[in-house]
């Protein structure tokens, strides 16, 4: 009766079955008695009322099977996936959540913005937010389930996911700009499908630039600049290598080429100057010159 | 006068009279300054109807700004995608319609108005015990609105973040929460003067032989009411103190760059504003125990159950905070106890309920406009309880926590209770408040409008939010586009309803028929004398000779 995507979602739609059902049953018998009454009793029909201040025994009535009612409710609230119960064999991924994308990091060092997952295996998501960020909310409302992300802080959230499929990964904490833009994918596959795309727990070796890449995605740069060509909050990373454009220096228009001090001081002080057309929107980071010169590496990829 | 009433009584209900009498004196042959004595007549009168008055205009004004932004809101969700306004403007306007809707609106809402109006003349007395503070605290909510205000368009334009300001994006948005946060408590301020006020009021102006089960049901939620402004809101001023110290001495409280906890604000924060819920709606549900009787020509069915739980609703708001809270990391023991708790307070609601459909039960059932926004009281806010329930059961809240069905889910509790009931109060009291009547066919075609767009507005958002829509989203996935152009539609046929009401209201004080001093034949006191009331209200002090519902004998007339 229910659907069955993930192990959470039986206990809330049974829960919300209830309550739902419990809801409109008073909804309906509360204005139904209410209608009834205007008519049964109305001037025309009942031009003289009786005086009734009040009866113990209805009272107590309407007080002892609202309590137990709501204590039913309280208890079938109870299902939810408990904290302390997480499986020990759980596969932990940690998740960071920043303005404004989500990014998944796998034991073995692997790193992506979809959450790619096997079907059938308990997961354990560890989530943060880097320092200076502000809070957000994973929520895959296809699963019933949601935590909070919070800066400097550790939350978890566990599941098994049922059936293969993709699935959207909303925030739910307003964030800031493009809080409603922050949606990502989950994508259940079959487990050996997973293990085609995950490989082994070794450490995953990277070179050229793939680590670029990696510290693209890790840093949340994703979030704002595409690898296609289209525009997002920001300009894309296709063709950045060498490409010209205008900057916004004290409201006039410079020229400029993008090579590898441009590309530098653009990261390194990402409020400095600003690229023509484009909000002031971009984030300091804490990214070394190493971890930018792998980043340049990659962009010469993107031609 | 009795003998507590003497005690407080002012000879004159204007402060700095001198200056006025000169100013009176000055304006003979001038209407310049005939116009400013007529202006300090108002903002100088210390008479509890003026004051009540002057919340009235306020409060409205701030109202029909925060509906504006709304219709600006649904016009933009009217579709996915972008409509009018980029997500800078939209999360502006989100949070701007939230502070002055809840701050500077439905939190001061009831008491302000019809309390301060109706409390002194339903107990029989000539003004509240303490009419200078009453004036006082009307400047410091003026004063706590400009401020706010002011913190919002000061450092950079108006803010985001929600009514909620949320820690660490509130402190990292270069708004001014500082500013923003002694508004909040300049407000609070007022709040608890009004409060205080009408504790010390009810306690010693009751008429006399007027004993506690004696008051009009109105003054028991004025009362449950008082408690929690009085109790709630100095945790604001906590609040304030220790972001202070925050920001100024680097202490890490809230911000977590700083070492801090950003839960700690969410507790701090629901502290105040769960009790602050029931502030908002304690009073219309007074309102509905008063109006229903008098149209249904019958004692109200459960006098004391009603009473005791309006103060257990008060006395149990501080102890259930953390159902806002349940995705926020808090423990699984934490999460239960406190769903456990927030069942417990649904009790005394829904006794409530019960006793209200009781009270229309053989009696003789006129539906004039008051009743009808009694009733309809009775059905939205049944869904605004109802729906509550889902979010109280930590299973369901979890999907449905920061959705739009929150966001229907507060609408029905506050506009359909607490606005509605305003409504209510609006149509009851307006004969005894202007002295005249307005026309009974537009009031309740304007009804008709209300009720349509109102479901067709809120009702949507609970389907959106079981569907997973998150709300403060400037945009959206397609697969919700239906459900928000219906919202949306709504919301015009809402806003079509509210402005036709007032217009038929306005129309009812300029030029509607002299109503008489009680139009209705009710029973409680602020009836027995003229309307609108003489300075002191009555011309003698009244005394209690019937109870407040006591319609026995009723039909012989
Ligand atoms: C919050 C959105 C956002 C994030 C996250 C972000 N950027 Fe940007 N970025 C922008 C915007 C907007 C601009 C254009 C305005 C400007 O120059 O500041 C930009 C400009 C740039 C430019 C100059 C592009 C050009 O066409 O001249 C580079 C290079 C860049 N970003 C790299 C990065 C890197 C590397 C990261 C990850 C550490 C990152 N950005 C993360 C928004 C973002
Ligand atoms: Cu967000
Ligand atoms: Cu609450």
């Amino acid at each position: 009766m229910f659907s069955d995507v993930a192990d959470t979602v039986k206990n809330a739609d049974f829960a919300f079955l209830i309550i739902f059902s419990l809801c409109i049953f008073f909804l309906v018998l509360n204005t139904a008695i209410m209608i009834f009454f205007c008519w049964r009793y109305s001037r025309k029909r009942n031009p003289v009322p009786t005086q009734i201040e009040g009866h113990l025994g209805l009272e107590l009535f309407w007080t002892i099977v609202p309590t137990i009612l709501v204590m039913g409710l309280f208890y079938i609230g109870m299902g939810f996936q408990k904290d302390s119960e997480v499986p020990e064999d759980a596969m932990v991924i940690k998740v960071t959540g920043r303005m404004w994308s989500w990014t998944y990091e796998y034991a073995n060092g692997k790193i992506g913005s979809d959450l790619v997952l096997p079907i059938g295996r308990a997961v354990k998501l560890e989530m943060t937010a880097p320092k200076g960020d502000v809070l957000h909310s994973f929520y895959i409302p296809a699963f019933r389930i949601k935590r909070d992300v919070l800066p400097n802080q550790t939350t978890i959230l566990w599941f098994v996911p049922k059936t293969t499929g993709e699935y959207n990964v909303f925030c739910a904490e307003y964030c800031g700009l493009s809080h409603s833009k922050m949606i990502g994918k989950l994508k259940v596959v079959s487990a050996s499908e997973f293990k085609d795309w995950y490989g082994d727990d070794s450490p995953v070796k990277q070179e050229g630039p793939e680590v670029g890449q990696r510290i693209a995605v890790a840093n949340g740069c994703m979030g704002c600049h595409s690898t296609d060509g289209s525009r997002m909050v920001g300009p894309t990373f296709k063709g950045l290598w060498g490409r010209k454009g205008q900057l916004l220096v004290d409201g006039k228009k410079v020229d400029y080429v993008a090579d590898e001090a441009y590309i530098l001081k653009s990261i390194k002080q990402p409020n400095a100057e600003v690229v023509d057309g484009y909000p002031n929107a971009m984030i300091a980071n804490q990214l070394g010159d190493e971890d930018i010169n792998h980043l340049i590496t990659y962009f010469k990829s993107l031609q | 006068m009795g003998a507590g009433a003497k005690a407080f009584y002012h000879d004159d209900a204007v402060v700095f009279a001198g200056m006025f009498q000169a100013v009176k004196k000055a304006g003979k042959n001038s209407s310049v300054f005939r116009a400013i004595a007529w202006v300090l007549s108002w903002i100088l009168s210390t008479d509890h109807k003026r004051v009540g008055i002057l919340y009235f205009v306020a409060m409205f004004s701030f109202f029909s700004v925060a509906v504006s932004l709304g219709i600006m809101m649904r016009l933009e969700l009217f579709q996915s995608g972008q409509q009018f306004f980029e997500p800078k403007t939209y999360n502006a306007m989100f949070t701007l319609h939230g502070v002055i809707m809840t701050f500077l609106f439905i939190v001061p809402g009831i008491p302000a108005i019809f309390g301060n109006f109706l409390l002194p003349l339903q107990l029989g007395a000539a003004d509240v015990s303490m009419p200078r503070l009453n004036l006082a605290s009307w400047y410091m909510y003026i004063i706590g609105a400009i401020m706010a205000v002011v913190s919002l368009f000061s450092n950079g334009g108006a803010p985001d973040g929600g009514w909620t300001f949320y820690a660490p994006y509130s402190i990292q948005t270069q708004t001014n929460v500082s500013l923003a946060l002694v508004a909040a408590f300049t407000l609070g301020l007022s709040s608890i003067f009004t409060g205080m006020n009408f504790l010390t009021t009810i306690h010693r102006l009751k008429a006399p032989g007027m004993g506690w089960f004696d008051m009009p049901l109105f003054v028991w939620s004025l009362y449950a009411t008082a408690w929690i402004q009085v109790l709630a809101t100095p945790v604001v001023g906590i609040t304030l103190l220790l972001t202070v110290m925050e920001r100024t001495l680097q202490i890490g409280i809230f911000n977590p760059s700083l070492g801090g906890d950003p839960v700690l604000y969410q507790h701090m924060f629901w502290i105040y504003s769960h009790p602050v819920v029931y502030v908002m709606i304690l009073p219309a549900m007074g309102v509905i125990s008063d109006v229903l009787p008098v149209f249904a020509r019958r004692h109200i069915f459960g006098y004391k159950a009603i009473a005791y739980s309006t103060m257990a609703i008060a006395g149990s708001g501080y102890f259930v905070w953390a159902h806002h809270m349940f995705t926020s990391g808090i423990s699984d023991v934490a999460r239960l106890v406190f769903s456990f708790i927030t069942f417990l307070v649904a009790i005394p609601t829904a006794i409530k309920i019960f006793n209200w459909l009781a009270t229309l039960y053989r009696g003789s059932i006129q539906i004039d406009p008051p009743m009808l926004w009694a009733l309809t009281f009775l059905f939205t806010f049944s869904i605004g309880g109802l729906t509550g329930l889902a979010l109280g059961a930590v299973v369901t809240d979890i999907h449905l926590h920061d959705t739009y069905y929150v966001v229907g889910h507060f609408h029905y509790v506050m506009f359909g209770g607490g606005g509605v009931g305003m409504f209510a109060a609006l149509h009851h009291w307006f004969p005894k408040i202007t002295g005249r009547m307005y026309n009974f066919f537009h009031a309740k075609v304007s009804w008709f409008f209300f009720f349509v767009g109102f479901n067709m507005l809120y009702f949507p958002m609970l389907i959106l939010g079981v569907m997973g829509m998150p709300r403060r989203y400037h945009d959206y996935l397609p697969q919700y586009d239906f459900l928000n152009s219906v919202a949306t539609i709504g919301s015009w046929i809402m806003v079509f309803g509210i402005l036709y009401m007032f217009a038929n209201l306005l129309k009812g004080l300029l030029s509607g028929e002299k109503a008489g001093s009680n139009p209705w034949n009710a029973k409680t006191m602020e009836w027995e004398t003229q309307s609108p009331p003489v300075l002191h209200n009555f011309e003698k002090q009244p005394k209690m000779v019937h109870g407040p519902y006591d319609y026995e004998g009723e039909w012989v007339k």
